[in-house]
């Protein structure tokens, strides 16, 4: 059995030295272009990325789907899509309530970005789910009787954690467990150099 | 060596090669952004098809324009002392058949020298269709591809149908050469992996790392390779020097005038510069403000020309913005430009005054778009070189161009 084990640890020895090699360059929004950025959503079929920045708490970092803090909070809007530029865009913020709806936080009229971006500063920042719809003005829907609002089909979601008060609430043991994964493998190494000295050699 | 070895073997073999990479577009917006403003920048690019034209397979495409090499080169790479022009395109979409710096033809590598201009021409070919960006592309030592702006265009038609004719020094006519001569790389491929294959397999059908590893261990290093190991290792060696005398033989046999593979670099001469140092400009303080995507830069100008100059256009990392109220500035851009390259009215002077001969004076320059973050520029401030390059486009009023550098260190801000 041992000289079983002896003798595949060479094939596992080289798919663990392929894994390590098999490494991807690390870039910030997941390695990939804006096109497949996972803070860019749709509206009317045209790419908009969101960014949001907590200068008090995260400084120049570029926040998306889950944001740490309830401190002061900038939304930017970035629209990705040339056609957008021309196009009127109302901004709406709305936040999740005890029943599961969402309630209106701010609204941004109806503008036109001729720079491709937009921002929305939140004070009073509350953790919570919440989301971002952008409700483009297409020719499409120019003579709709609708509100504006309803043929808006593109809205991104975040969570925003109020991680400090989470952390808080953690006890000692929680708030230190990197400690205990290092001694976990500080004690996985001695027993397999213990195991290896020990090991009867092939004669 | 028994059949359920084999096939574990052959399975982890097999893990290798299932583990790839996804290839997408817009490779140069993962480039830091100091590469991108501090080495190449790209300017008057012209094609010779529209942006989003449709052509066929077999439809010429040229790429011209200038590259100027910045004074300001980043320290981390190595300076353009071995450059060649290229071409990016998503794989071998085109073929390239002439590429030019300064009108010398490109074939090999050459060498240029920072804080000049050089014009390049680059003519590809259609082959595989599909919708491609086309861009120039300057490969540096070291550095890597450096892009420059890039147009989208359709290939339509069959790729079988593409079809690459020369003719050779001797006269020879190849009818194609996208499968000229295919037949023999396929067969020498074939040989020569068949007795890698045999190489491998004569290994590796016997216990690898940890079995040998006791042999070394316990000094048995004459079980390590046997008699046989040595006899087959010394035949394959007189099999495969043998091979190649016999392929060099038949190769003069069916060519008989060769040019071995040109090693030297091409020697390009630089082109003066009459306008070099006619406007000066020196940053005082450069800024991004990150939630209005916004590069503010605080300059002093200095105008060493006869005549009254202005600023038409500032340009970074392929990204154009224009002073709308400059008529020369607006008259650079072509119409077939790629529009997502060129911002709307963002660029924002607060002094628009001509700036007279022999004057000095300091301007707040804003450049404002979505494509700061669009183009990946925004995490410049998270680089370990927290600095930018841009070039200024000055108009006298004459319409003459001067181009001027400007550089520094630049800061993030939260405050408009």
């Amino acid at each position: 059995m041992v000289i079983k084990i002896q003798k595949y640890c060479g094939g596992g020895i080289f798919v663990a030295f392929a894994m390590f090699f098999y490494t991807s360059t690390a870039i910030a929004h997941g390695g990939v272009t804006i096109d497949q950025d996972r803070c860019v959503f749709q509206a009317e079929g045209n790419s908009i990325h969101f960014t949001a920045y907590q200068p008090s708490f995260s400084k120049t970092k570029e926040l998306c789907r889950t944001i740490n803090s309830v401190s002061d909070t900038i939304l930017v809007i970035d629209f990705v899509e040339e056609a957008l530029r021309k196009l009127s865009i109302e901004l709406v913020l709305k936040k999740q309530i005890d029943d599961g709806s969402f309630v209106e936080q701010v609204v941004l009229d109806k503008k036109v970005y001729s720079t491709g971006t937009a921002k929305i500063a939140m004070t009073d920042v509350e953790d919570g789910l919440y989301r971002l719809y952008t409700n483009v003005q297409t020719s499409k829907h120019k003579h709709d009787s609708k509100p504006s609002r309803q043929h808006g089909v593109g809205y991104f979601e975040f969570r925003i954690i109020n991680s400090v008060a989470v952390e808080s609430d953690k006890n000692f043991l929680e708030k230190n467990k990197w400690v205990f994964y290092l001694l976990f493998l500080g004690l996985i190494i001695y027993f397999i150099s213990k195991w290896y000295r020990n090991k009867p050699t092939k004669t | 060596m028994n059949k359920t070895t084999v096939f574990k073997k052959s399975v982890l073999i097999f893990l290798l090669f299932i583990v790839s990479t996804v290839v997408y577009a817009h490779g140069e917006r993962n480039q830091e952004p100091f590469l991108r403003m501090k080495t190449l920048h790209w300017y008057d690019a012209t094609w010779s098809i529209k942006n989003e034209a449709v052509i066929q397979v077999n439809d010429e495409v040229i790429l011209e324009g200038k590259v100027h090499f910045f004074s300001r080169w980043p320290q981390v790479i190595n300076k353009p002392d071995v450059i060649f022009l290229a071409n990016a395109t998503p794989g071998p979409v085109f073929i390239r058949e002439e590429s030019y710096l300064n009108e010398v033809p490109m074939i090999q590598s050459t060498g240029v020298e920072l804080g000049n201009v050089y014009e390049y021409k680059v003519k590809l070919k259609a082959r595989i269709p599909g919708r491609h960006h086309v861009h120039p592309m300057i490969n540096v030592e070291s550095a890597g591809g450096l892009v420059g702006p890039g147009i989208w265009v359709t290939v339509e038609g069959n790729a079988d149908d593409f079809v690459y004719s020369v003719e050779t020094r001797t006269g020879q006519t190849i009818d194609n050469l996208g499968t000229y001569a295919t037949g023999n790389v396929y067969k020498w491929h074939a040989i020569w992996g068949a007795i890698a294959l045999f190489w491998i397999i004569w290994w590796i059908r016997r216990p690898l790392l940890i079995e040998r590893y006791l042999m070394v261990k316990d000094g048995q290093w004459s079980k390590l390779i046997t008699l046989t190991d040595i006899k087959l290792g010394a035949s394959l060696v007189v099999f495969i020097i043998g091979l190649l005398i016999y392929a060099n033989m038949i190769t003069k046999e069916a060519h008989k005038y060769t040019i071995p593979l040109q090693g030297g670099k091409a020697e390009i001469d630089k082109k003066p510069n009459p306008n070099e140092g006619l406007v000066q400009v020196k940053n005082k303080k450069a800024e991004y403000y990150l939630p209005g995507r916004t590069v503010t830069i605080d300059a002093e100008i200095t105008n060493n020309h006869d005549l009254p100059v202005h600023l038409g256009e500032f340009t970074s990392a392929n990204l154009r913005f224009i002073n709308h109220q400059s008529a020369a500035g607006l008259q650079g851009v072509d119409e077939g430009y790629p529009s997502e390259l060129v911002a709307d009215e963002s660029l924002i002077i607060d002094d628009q005054k001509p700036i007279m001969p022999g004057e000095t004076r300091r301007i707040n320059i804003d450049a404002t778009d979505a494509a700061w973050e669009v183009e990946r520029l925004s995490s410049l401030l998270n680089d370990p070189d927290s600095s930018y390059g841009a070039l200024l486009f000055f108009y006298d009023t004459n319409g003459k161009r001067i181009v001027s550098e400007v550089y520094g260190q630049i800061l993030p801000t939260f405050l408009d």
